[in-house]
This record gives C-alpha cells, sequence and structure tokens, in this order.
C-alpha cells in the first residue's frame, strides 16, 4: 500500500467509535481505488471487513447503519471487495433486515430505527444491483439468498411499501423466473395496497402500478401447454398484453357510471364508442381492485369514480412507460379511445339526465368530478405522446377536437368561461403541455386553427389571472348590504380581519410558480414558429412576453431562460404585421447578451455578395478603409489607419466601404453602410452626402431611412448584367431577420473569414 | 469510431467501413433503382428489383450477419423507399422502429406504411406522373419531399400524407425540365419549423437551390448552375460549405462561398436570398490558367473535377473531408476533398467478371466500433431485446382506423441505471448520510451551536442510548464505581477487623472469667 492513504488498520480502531464527520471522512477514502488491491486481502482487508460484519451483526442501531454506508461505499468502489466479500455481506443483511422486519409493523418504530430499516433495504438494493450481471457472483452469492428475499421484502411491502416495492419490481424485471412461486403472495400485497390507493404518496402510487405491470413478465403457468400450438410462434408479450386489456376493460365500466348521471345517449358518437369498449377478458392474473362504493344521495362518493380513473390512468401508464425485455404491441387504437371517451365527459356538449335531481351539492359535485375525469385522459394522451411519438398522427383530428372539449365553456353558449378556467388552471396547463408535445409531430399547415388560438387566450388569462380577490370584495360588499343595522355589531366582530385585505391586497397574492411561465412560454414559443397567429395573439403573446420579461428582470435580476427564447422567437417570427421588437429584445437582454441577437446584429457569414478577406500584413490599408468603417466601428480599437481624406477613396472607384464584420456593433449600422455601398458604387456622389449622415437616428427614423434609400436604389438601380456582380444585395431592414439558418458553422475550413471587409473589389 | 458504409448493386450488396477492412457480402441482394434501401435503425430495407418484395437485413456493428432475417412481400413492386423517423422530442426516446415507411411503385404511385404496425395508411396514386427517384423526410419528419422523373419536386406535409384521403402536395416545384434525379437537403435545421435549403439536380443539366421556408409562400428559387452534362447526384457537405455534383463523366465540387481569386481573399457567397442567380459551371483545365474574376463577372464559376468516370451517387463522410462516389461499375471510391485525389476503392466481393451495373444505393452511417469480443459487451441483453423487434407484415388493404391498431414498441431502458451499473454519487450519498447521521444524534434538548466537549458528553449518554459514546461513559463510570466500591470495602473491612479484634479480645477476657470461675 502506499503511503499516501490510510491504512484500513487505522479504520479498524475506529469503526466503531466514529461519528460524523469522522464517519463521512471515512466514507470517502474508502471509495479511493487505493484499496482495491489485492494484495490487501489477506491481512489488512479481511481484518477490516470482519470489523463491518460485526458492526452489521450488531444488535444497535447506529452501528448497522454505519456497517450498511461502509458496506454500500466499500462494494461499490473496491472490485476485489465485492468479489471476495459479496456473498457473506449479502447473508448478513439479508438476516439483519430480517429481525429488523420481523415485528416491524406491530411495534412502534422509532424514527432511528426507520433510518437504519432504509439503510439495510438500500444497502441490500445497491448490493444485488452490483452482483447481477456477473456471472459466478450471481450464481454463489444471489441466486441462493434470492429466494429468501423475495418473501421477506413483500411481508415487508405491508409496513413500507416505498422502501420494499422499488426492489421488488427491480427483482421481478431482473429475475423474473425465480420469482414465480411467489406471485401469489405479492398480488395479495398489491391488491391490499390498491385497498388504500389513494392514501399512498405519488412516488409509492407509482411504484405500486409498475410492480403491478411487471408481474406479468412472469410467465403463466401452463403458458405452453399447447403443445401442437407451439408452432405457431405467439407474441413474447402476450401475457402483458392480456395485463393491460384487463386494466383497459375496467374504464368501461366506471365510465358507464357517468352515464347514470350524464345524457350520454345524447351524443351518438360517445355511446358508439363506449360500446366498443374492451371487455373484460377474465383470463388475468392482476391483482384486483376493490369495489366502487358510488351513492347519488352521497355527491361526494362521485369523486372516487375520478379517483379510480386516476388510478387505472396510472396504471396504464405503468405499461406504456415501463421497459420490458421484448417488444411490446401497444394498442394505440384502444388507448385513443379510452382518452377519448374521457375527454368527451363534459357538460359542455352532454346534459345532465333528466331525472337527475337538482340540488347545489350533487350538481357542484358532478362539475367538479368531470373536469379531473377529463384530466386523466389528458395524461394518457400526454402519456402516449411522449412514447409512441408520431403514431399518434393517424388519430390527429379526434385528438385535437377532444382535446377542445376540457376548455370551459360557458352555459349554452360556445364562449370560454374564463371564471373556470381559472378552477381548472392546473388542468389547462398540462393540456397546454399535452398541446406541446404533440405540435411536434405536425407541420405547420393545420387545418384547424380553433383550439390553438383558443389555448393561447386561456393561457394569458390564467397567467396574468391575480387570485380570485375580486370576488372576495364582491362578497364582502354583498353580505355588508345584507346586513341591516341591528346585526352591524355582528358582521363588524366577523370581519374585524378583513381589514387587511381592503389595505394590502397584494399581500393575499399567491406567486404563479415558475414551471407554469415555462409551460406557456413553450406553447407561444411552438405556437409562433408553426402558425400564423392572428394579429390578435400576436400582440397579445408580445406584450405579454415584454412585460413579464422587464418584470422578472426587475424582481430577479435576470430574465429566465425560456423567456429569452420566446423573445428571440418573437423577433424571427413577426407575424403578419411585421411588426418587431428587436430594439426592445436586445434592450432587455443588454446585461446579458443573447447569441442570436448577436447573430441578428452583427451577422457573421457574408450577406454581401463578394467579401475580401483581410490580410494581417497587408500594406493597402489606406485604400482599404474608408469612412464607413469610422461609422460602423466607433469603439472599435482595431489598429488599422483610418482614412482622413474619403473623397480619394470613393474617386478611386475601389473598395470604398469596408465593415469590421465581426467586431461592429449596431446593426442598423451594418445594414446601412452595406446599404451605402450599394449606392455609393452606383451613384457615388449622392453616396457620399448620405453617408455622412449621423449616426444619432433612432430605430424608427432609422428603418424608414433604409427603406427610403432602397426605393431609391430600385429606381435607380438600371437591371444590367453589371449590378449582379456589384453588391446590390437586397436590403434587409433591421427588423427581419436573417434566413440563413446556420449562422454559427465554424467548423475552421477554409471557408472560414475571420474579419471581413465587405466591398464590391470587382469594381477595379 | 469508424463509418459504416452500406451499398447495393442490381446482383449484391456490401456493408464495410470507410477507415478500417471488413467486409461482409448480403445474400440475395438485388437492387437497380436508385434510393431503393432505407435503414431501419439497424435493420437494411432493400426493395427487390423485378419482384414485389422488400429484404431485410441486419447491419448492426456487433454482428455481422450476410443472411437475410426477413422478407417483407408487397403490393407491388417498389422503385424507391424512404423512411420517417419518430424522434419524440424532448424526451429524447429512441425508438426501433420508424415511424412511416414511404415506398413509391415504378408508375409514380406513393405507399405510406406505419412501420409500428404494418398498417397501410394511405395509397397516393398518380403522386408524381412518374416513377419517384428519391424520397427524403425533413426537419424531424414532418415533412417529405418526393422528387420525380417527372422533373416535379413535391413537398408535403407528413400529417397530411397520413390523414387525408387524398393528400394535397404542400409546395410543387416544377422549375426543371427532365427528370430531377437526386435532391439534397440541408443537414443544418433547427428541429421545429421548415427553414432550410434544398438543392436538385436533374438531367436537364441544373442544380438549383431553394430556400424552404414556413415564412414564405412558395420556396424561393436562390440559384441555378448550369453544368455540361446532364447530372446524376448530389450531396451536400455537412456544414453546407460545398456541394458534390455527380455526372456521367464524374463529380464537380463546387464550393458555396466561391473563391474570386487563387489565394482565397476574396469571397463569393453564391446563394444570395431574394434574387434569382444564374451561373454556368466551367470545369478546371489541369495547367490551364484563368481569371477567376472576369469569368465569374461573365456568370461562370470554375468548378474542379474530382473522378472521371460515371458517378451514380454520392455521399459526404461525417466530417466532410471525404466524398465516397459510388461508380457506375459497381463499387465505391473514397476520395479526399481536398487533394481530389481517390484514397481507397470499395468493391463487392464478387466471382471476377460479374457484370454488376451501377452503385444503386449507398448509405454511410458514423458509428462507434463496439467490442466483437462477448464478453466485453455490455448491454447483450438490450441486443437481444432489439434482435427480437420484427418488423410487422406490410398491409396490402388501406387501414381503416378502427380496432386495436397494436403498434410495435419497446420502452427504452432507463439508459441511467442500464449503462452505469451503479452510478454512485459521491458527494450527495455523503450529504444523506449526514442527514441520517442527524437523525441519530437528534436530540430533544436544544444544543447551542457552539460545542463544548465536555458538555456534549453527557448530553450524549442521555439522548444516545444506544451510541457508543455509551459505552465510553459506562467504561469511566464503572471505573469510578469501582474505585468507590473498593474503598467501601476497604471501610467495611477495616471496620470488621476492629469489631473481631474487639470480640476476640472480649472473648477471650470471657473465657479466662470462666477459667478463674472454676
Amino acid at each position: 500500500m502506499t503511503s499516501q492513504v490510510v491504512p484500513l488498520s487505522t479504520f479498524v480502531q475506529h469503526l466503531e467509535s466514529c461519528e460524523g464527520y469522522e464517519f463521512r471522512t471515512m466514507i470517502k477514502m474508502l471509495a479511493s481505488p487505493a484499496y482495491a488491491k489485492q494484495q490487501l486481502l489477506k491481512d489488512e482487508l479481511s481484518v477490516f471487513m470482519a470489523k463491518v460484519l460485526k458492526l452489521l451483526r450488531s444488535k444497535d442501531d447506529y452501528q448497522v447503519w454505519k456497517g450498511c454506508h461502509i458496506a454500500t461505499v466499500f462494494c461499490t468502489y473496491n472490485p476485489v471487495v465485492l468479489c471476495s466479500f459479496g456473498g457473506e455481506l449479502m447473508g448478513i443483511l439479508y438476516r439483519a433486515l430480517e429481525d429488523a422486519t420481523k415485528y416491524y409493523g406491530d411495534s412502534v418504530q422509532t424514527e432511528q430505527r426507520k433510518v437504519m430499516v432504509r439503510a439495510l433495504v438500500k444497502t441490500l438494493d445497491t448490493l444485488m444491483d452490483l452482483i447481477r450481471g456477473k456471472p459466478s457472483l450471481t450464481r454463489e452469492a444471489l441466486t441462493p439468498h434470492l429466494s429468501a428475499i423475495i418473501p421477506m421484502l413483500i411481508s415487508f411491502g405491508r409496513c413500507e411499501p416505498n422502501l420494499s416495492l422499488p426492489v421488488i419490481k427491480k427483482l421481478l424485471s431482473k429475475h423474473s423466473t425465480t420469482f414465480r412461486p411467489h406471485v401469489g403472495k405479492l398480488k395479495q400485497l398489491l391488491t391490499e395496497l390498491y385497498g388504500h390507493y389513494q392514501s399512498l404518496d405519488p412516488v409509492t402510487r407509482k411504484v405500486v402500478c409498475d410492480t403491478a405491470a411487471y408481474l406479468h413478465l412472469t410467465q403463466k403457468p401452463g403458458n405452453n401447454a399447447n403443445e401442437h400450438q407451439a408452432h405457431h410462434k405467439s407474441f413474447p408479450d402476450e401475457h402483458w398484453r392480456a395485463g393491460l386489456f384487463s386494466v383497459l376493460s375496467q374504464f368501461g365500466p366506471v365510465v358507464r357510471l357517468w352515464g347514470e348521471i350524464l345524457d350520454i345517449g345524447s351524443d351518438e358518437n360517445l355511446a358508439r364508442l363506449l360500446e366498443t369498449l374492451p371487455r373484460d377478458t377474465a383470463n388475468d392474473t392482476s391483482p384486483l381492485l376493490p369495489a366502487l362504493t358510488v351513492d347519488i344521495n352521497k355527491p361526494v362518493t362521485l369523486w372516487h369514480i375520478s379517483a379510480r380513473l386516476e388510478q387505472l390512468t396510472d396504471m396504464v401508464e405503468s405499461f406504456i412507460r415501463l421497459p420490458t425485455l421484448f417488444p411490446t404491441r401497444i394498442p394505440l387504437g384502444e388507448l385513443v379511445k379510452v382518452s377519448e371517451i374521457l375527454l368527451s365527459l363534459t357538460t359542455n356538449y352532454l346534459p345532465l339526465k333528466r331525472g337527475l335531481r337538482r340540488d347545489a351539492a350533487l350538481t357542484g359535485s358532478i362539475r367538479s368530478a368531470l373536469p379531473e375525469t377529463q384530466l386523466q385522459g389528458i395524461r394518457l394522451l400526454r402519456c402516449l405522446s411522449d412514447h409512441i411519438g408520431k403514431n399518434l398522427i393517424t388519430y390527429m383530428p379526434a385528438i385535437l377536437s377532444s382535446m377542445e372539449l376540457f376548455i370551459p365553456l360557458k352555459d349554452k353558449k360556445t364562449s370560454i368561461d374564463y371564471q373556470k378556467c381559472v378552477d381548472l388552471q392546473n388542468g389547462l396547463l398540462q393540456l397546454t403541455a399535452l398541446m406541446n408535445s404533440i405540435a411536434q409531430h405536425l407541420g405547420h399547415k393545420v387545418e384547424e386553427m380553433s383550439l390553438a388560438i383558443k389555448l393561447v387566450d386561456i393561457c394569458a388569462y390564467i397567467i396574468e389571472h391575480k387570485q380570485n380577490l375580486d370576488s372576495a370584495f364582491s362578497s364582502t360588499s354583498g353580505t355588508a348590504k345584507a346586513a341591516g343595522g341591528a346585526k352591524k355589531k355582528e358582521y363588524k366582530a366577523k370581519t374585524g380581519s378583513m381589514s387587511d385585505l381592503f389595505s394590502h391586497p397584494h399581500k393575499f397574492l399567491h406567486p404563479v410558480p415558475l414551471e407554469n411561465y415555462t409551460v406557456v412560454n413553450t406553447y407561444y414559443n411552438m405556437a409562433l414558429t408553426h402558425w400564423k397567429l392572428p394579429s390578435t395573439q400576436q400582440a397579445k403573446i408580445t406584450k405579454y412576453c415584454i412585460y413579464y420579461s422587464l418584470s422578472f428582470k426587475e424582481k430577479l435580476g435576470y430574465i429566465p431562460q425560456t423567456f429569452i427564447e420566446l423573445l428571440n422567437t418573437i423577433v424571427l417570427f413577426p407575424g403578419k404585421d411585421r411588426f418587431s421588437i428587436l430594439p426592445i429584445a436586445v434592450h432587455l437582454l443588454k446585461e446579458t447578451g443573447d447569441p442570436v441577437f448577436d447573430v441578428l446584429c452583427n451577422p457573421k457569414l457574408p450577406l454581401e455578395m463578394i467579401q475580401i478577406r483581410r490580410q494581417p500584413t497587408s500594406s493597402e490599408d489606406d485604400t482599404a478603409t474608408s469612412e464607413a468603417e469610422e461609422y460602423a466601428a466607433p469603439a472599435d480599437q482595431d489598429d488599422e489607419h483610418l482614412s482622413d481624406d474619403e473623397h480619394t477613396t470613393v474617386d478611386d472607384g475601389v473598395a470604398t466601404n469596408a465593415v469590421m464584420g465581426l467586431n461592429n456593433l449596431v446593426s442598423s449600422e451594418t445594414l446601412r453602410s452595406e446599404q451605402d455601398s450599394a449606392l455609393e458604387t452606383q451613384h457615388p456622389e449622392q453616396a457620399r452626402t448620405s453617408n455622412l449622415v449621423p449616426d444619432e437616428a433612432s430605430e424608427g427614423r432609422e428603418d424608414a431611412r433604409i427603406f427610403k434609400k432602397r426605393s431609391s436604389s430600385d429606381e435607380q438601380d438600371p437591371p444590367s448584367k453589371r449590378t449582379r456582380a456589384v453588391a446590390a444585395q437586397t436590403p434587409v431592414p433591421a427588423a427581419v431577420p436573417v434566413d440563413n439558418g446556420e449562422p454559427e458553422s465554424d467548423d475552421g475550413s477554409d471557408f472560414e473569414i475571420p474579419e471581413i471587409e465587405l466591398s464590391d473589389a470587382d469594381e477595379e | 469510431m469508424d463509418e459504416q458504409v452500406i451499398f447495393t448493386t442490381a446482383v449484391s450488396g456490401t456493408v464495410c467501413q470507410v477507415h478500417s477492412v471488413g467486409q461482409a457480402n448480403l445474400r440475395q441482394c438485388a437492387a437497380s433503382t436508385p434510393n431503393s434501401a432505407v435503414l431501419m435503425g439497424d435493420k437494411l430495407l432493400v426493395a427487390q428489383a423485378n419482384k414485389a418484395l422488400i429484404n431485410v437485413y441486419s447491419v448492426d456493428s456487433r454482428s455481422k450477419k450476410e443472411a437475410l432475417e426477413q422478407r417483407l412481400p408487397l403490393p407491388e413492386q417498389l422503385s424507391c423507399l424512404a423512411v420517417v423517423e419518430n424522434h419524440t422530442g424532448d424526451a429524447g426516446v429512441h425508438q426501433q422502429l420508424p415511424y412511416l415507411l414511404l415506398g413509391s411503385t415504378p408508375s409514380g404511385k406513393l405507399y405510406v406504411w406505419e412501420a409500428g404496425s404494418g398498417k397501410l395508411l394511405t395509397v397516393k396514386a398518380m403522386a408524381h406522373y412518374q416513377a419517384i427517384t428519391k424520397m427524403q423526410a425533413i426537419i424531424n419528419g414532418k415533412y417529405v419531399v418526393t422528387a420525380g422523373a417527372d422533373s416535379r419536386l413535391i413537398i408535403w406535409q407528413t400529417a397530411s400524407l397520413v390523414l387525408e384521403e387524398e393528400p394535397k402536395p404542400l409546395y410543387v416545384l416544377h422549375d426543371h425540365t427532365l427528370a430531377i434525379t437526386d435532391f439534397a437537403v440541408s443537414n443544418a435545421h433547427n428541429g421545429k419549423y421548415l427553414n432550410s435549403k434544398l438543392y436538385t439536380v436533374s438531367e436537364d443539366m441544373t442544380v438549383r437551390c431553394y430556400q424552404l421556408s414556413s415564412q414564405l409562400e412558395q420556396p424561393q428559387l436562390l440559384a441555378t448552375f448550369t453544368f455540361p452534362l446532364a447530372l446524376t447526384s448530389i450531396a451536400l457537405d455537412p456544414a453546407d460549405r460545398c456541394l458534390y455534383v455527380g455526372t456521367r463523366e464524374g463529380a464537380f465540387a463546387l464550393p458555396l462561398f466561391y473563391k474570386l481569386d487563387s489565394s482565397g481573399a476574396t469571397l463569393v457567397n453564391l446563394l444570395q436570398p431574394g434574387k434569382h442567380q444564374i451561373y454556368s459551371i466551367v470545369p478546371e483545365q489541369a495547367g490551364v490558367e484563368v481569371n477567376k474574376q472576369e469569368l465569374y463577372r461573365m456568370g461562370q464559376l470554375l468548378c474542379s473535377k474530382m473522378l472521371s468516370c460515371h458517378v451514380s451517387l454520392i455521399r459526404v463522410s461525417m466530417d466532410g473531408s471525404m466524398v465516397l462516389l459510388a461508380t457506375g461499375s459497381g463499387n465505391c471510391v473514397v476520395v479526399d476533398t481536398y487533394s481530389k485525389q481517390p484514397v481507397k476503392e470499395l468493391a463487392p466481393l464478387l466471382a471476377p467478371g460479374t457484370q454488376t451495373g451501377p452503385v444503386s444505393n449507398i448509405i454511410t452511417r458514423s458509428m462507434t466500433v463496439k467490442s466483437d469480443s462477448l464478453l466485453q459487451d455490455l448491454n447483450l441483453a438490450d441486443a437481444r431485446a432489439t434482435e427480437a423487434i420484427k418488423i410487422p407484415a406490410l398491409a396490402k388493404t388501406v387501414f381503416d382506423k378502427t380496432g386495436t391498431h397494436d403498434i410495435i414498441y419497446c420502452a427504452p431502458t432507463d439508459t441511467l441505471s442500464s449503462v452505469l451499473p451503479r452510478a454512485l454519487d459521491l458527494p450527495q450519498y455523503l450529504d444523506m448520510i449526514a442527514e441520517e447521521d442527524s437523525v441519530f444524534a437528534n436530540t430533544p434538548v436544544t444544543r447551542s451551536t457552539v460545542k463544548v466537549v465536555g458538555e456534549l458528553a453527557p448530553a450524549k449518554a442521555e439522548a444516545l442510548p444506544a451510541s457508543s459514546a455509551e459505552a465510553q461513559q459506562s467504561a469511566d463510570d464503572t471505573d469510578a464505581e469501582v474505585a468507590r466500591l473498593r474503598e467501601s470495602l476497604q471501610q467495611l473491612t477495616g471496620a470488621y477487623k476492629d469489631l473481631r479484634a474487639l470480640h476476640e479480645k472480649l472473648y477471650e477476657e470471657h473465657e479466662k472469667l470462666l477459667q478463674t470461675s472454676k
């Protein structure tokens, strides 16, 4: 062992007593590859590992906990330890975990014990991960223990599903054959967990669904019973698919519950879709869902329907999302159908059933539960779009029209109910995110734009909406009016604390989370680049972007990245009005700068017809420079001599106008000088005067001037063959973006132009 | 890292590399029309000449399989194939099967299959009035470009190709007067919206360059280059610096930033937006000095020639430094772009004297070379999973959009957990340890931030019944206890001795008294 590292024997002495920083430092050092040496195996390492094993055997939680972390880190970074002590560690960890979990559920657990158990499970998991895939180690260390570990983990799953289920899930996917005898037990556990599904935390919920899906990796016993059918090569995913279909078949009965409340018959299309939903195949091994209790006399129980649909959606998502060893067949048609049905369940177009009692509690519950149901449709589509991608295009018209159903409408009208939009804020943002995901598969010509435009309006409204203070105000004033003089005292007592609401209303506002802005900005970005929006929406987006960029700049000191992207997009896609916000955008970002605007304002690719590459050792410096360079790069510290006498250069008829392509500062100047060069070559006298126009012009004036010049040049430009060679490039107004898509392609080739002078050299 | 080259002729199919040796001959491969082979992930699909059949080969770097893997029967013979990839965007999910498989018949009929399900989504009869020569999906598969022998080039929206019964083209370009033989679309695009350059070559001896943009009503013709020969093929430098144009008598390299003098100090951007320029190309003659500026003024460009044989197809290597020219005699010549000299020749392994005809397809792709050793293969399981994917049989009737519509899909394995077995982030792990440690060290007593060692120890002893401090503490305690006990023992022993001595004395006196009384 080299003298640089602390010998393991030192650790041995302190192993039991160390804690806190000492322990952490030791862990950090153990990660060093210096200890991964076989010579160590004989003496120091075995002593050290014996100590670690003693720690793990200890009755003291803290010692076991320490042992776990040492084992994790040492095995991860030290292949020698993993190979020589992996099996022993596995055995001890399993026993420790079994002891710890035996009476886990029966007695009250201290925080310390929970931490210790978590460390044990994590270490066991890590160790199994490390061992897996190494053939002899797996054979000797892992396989013998698995049959004991699996039932222990399953029974522990009753107490701490969030700890044991991820490990079980992994074991299921990697050792599906070994797992087969324990499938029944696991199914029982999952059925129990399904019973209180909604009280699990979201991560555990996801793992529960994943585990239930992976349950289908274990081959159904007796699958190959029909021997003479064996030559018909069955798909490897038969069992998996049966599981997915059994989940899909459960959508039907739940959705039909809504049929008791909504008049589904009024929409023939929906009724037909509902009829064709997959039926229960009854030959599946999925864990059972508990029965659903819905009582129309207890309106709150209606929420159970959406909760159940959420659970079913989670389960379907698992089947789509999880990686499997074999390719799976995803029934896209059925999945889209289900999401379409879920999204159609809305009171926008479906009336409530005639015989239904109309009281506030019932209709309120219905109206609150329906969007939640629809939301599941959106989630399902989102999942499909993220995973299946373009294959959804086949169903795009149906998907887009059913997505539109989520947008709340005013009763018996077709206009958007913005008040409801605020309540559905989260759902609408999810809808927008789905739109972002879907639209990337479509081109820019879309027949149906109504959803796109509606979403622009809704996003703007949601983001700008400031808490429903207005309703609070109105309700208080309402009660104030209702309260008579006699009750005034009581009213005062009631509203004593309301004064804050009037004096400091802004203190009651909740900040909009930055993620919401991200979703909205992504959508706007997409909408601007893909479609030609009407002017109203274009202006709305522009205003929104500038306002919030500025306000974020004031509040945070910087502009969030998505706003920068949106500014870029608005500049590049000015819409029908061709109104550019380039100056505003550049101004907003002048502190930080932005590569896109840099390229827009200081084009690096030759825009001119003919470029002269500056020779660093040239002697023709006087003739090549001109007064334009004084203009173009006033701050330029280049040591090239500036010509004092511009008249001589012009009279020479040589290249008169040169711009330091890479160093010039302001776009308008570039453009102007290009423009001038074009002009100058044709009408030197006129150009000279125009060149002398000072540079103080505002942006607006600048543009106007450029346009004016172009018109003059157009008039005076005779269409001769000669002008083609002349630098008569169509002037690009400062606002219009460069069409060239790849201005930054610096590739070190011989085409690279380090410093450019724009000129029309062939005039000589 | 290497670049794989796959090229086919009417009688052979060859898989080889640019920079290393080793070659595989695909069996039963016969492709006579250009662009009749296409890659689907690691699978090569070749539309067979004179048969309504597609042969599928596996051409991944791991297995060097030459045998046919799958046969896909077709409703009729196809002459041109293309795929529309299915990149699902931000998630970075890479699917094994692409979205669409496009095939066109010699009569110009366009078939659109969904690769994941094999369903026939659209059949567009008379998409072109003559055979389609090349199809390509651009901008992440949002658009499809088709060029035909009817001298038209059509740009379709993928969505409308799939959805509409009679798909309407987005743009139709008919500037050429004879068959369009090949086209190239700039590789550099933003991936989101249409904004790219398109170069077409035709038998009418011209190359035309268009600006494609979703902002424009119609693609804008930027420049036309006229050549002295009918053109067969085109390839574009990866960074759009140069055009390589193939003819029946060699290939031309046309730099798009054209040097006006030999030193390269004066450059011209040949593709000016907003202006349609016409240039004619003059082949460079060795040893003849010409005034390039003078020529340029007359609208002529001097172009260097690369090989003087029939060039049927051109591809540019990944770094742009080499050009692969597929020749009319059935082999490929690798030419250095700078010196214009041939570097290597790739030829199919055939019996001498076999007439191959021109190379019909050439596909290049760069790849990391994986170890041949099975022992060192990291992702054997993954490899097995990919191999299991079979391309579903291609349907012969148009899909009616009902039923389950099964898509074959292989969810990607979580790359982080599968590629790196355990990427333990040590700093983060140490933070977790510290956090957990605090649970053990947690005490109900509020502790000040300044810890005095003497004070801390008893506090810990209270709070940590199970900690190591207790052992230490108890050891100390025992010592004190022993000392105390020893002390008391001594006291007691002393007292006992005194008492005993007293008792002895008294007893002696008593004995004496008894004796005296006797």
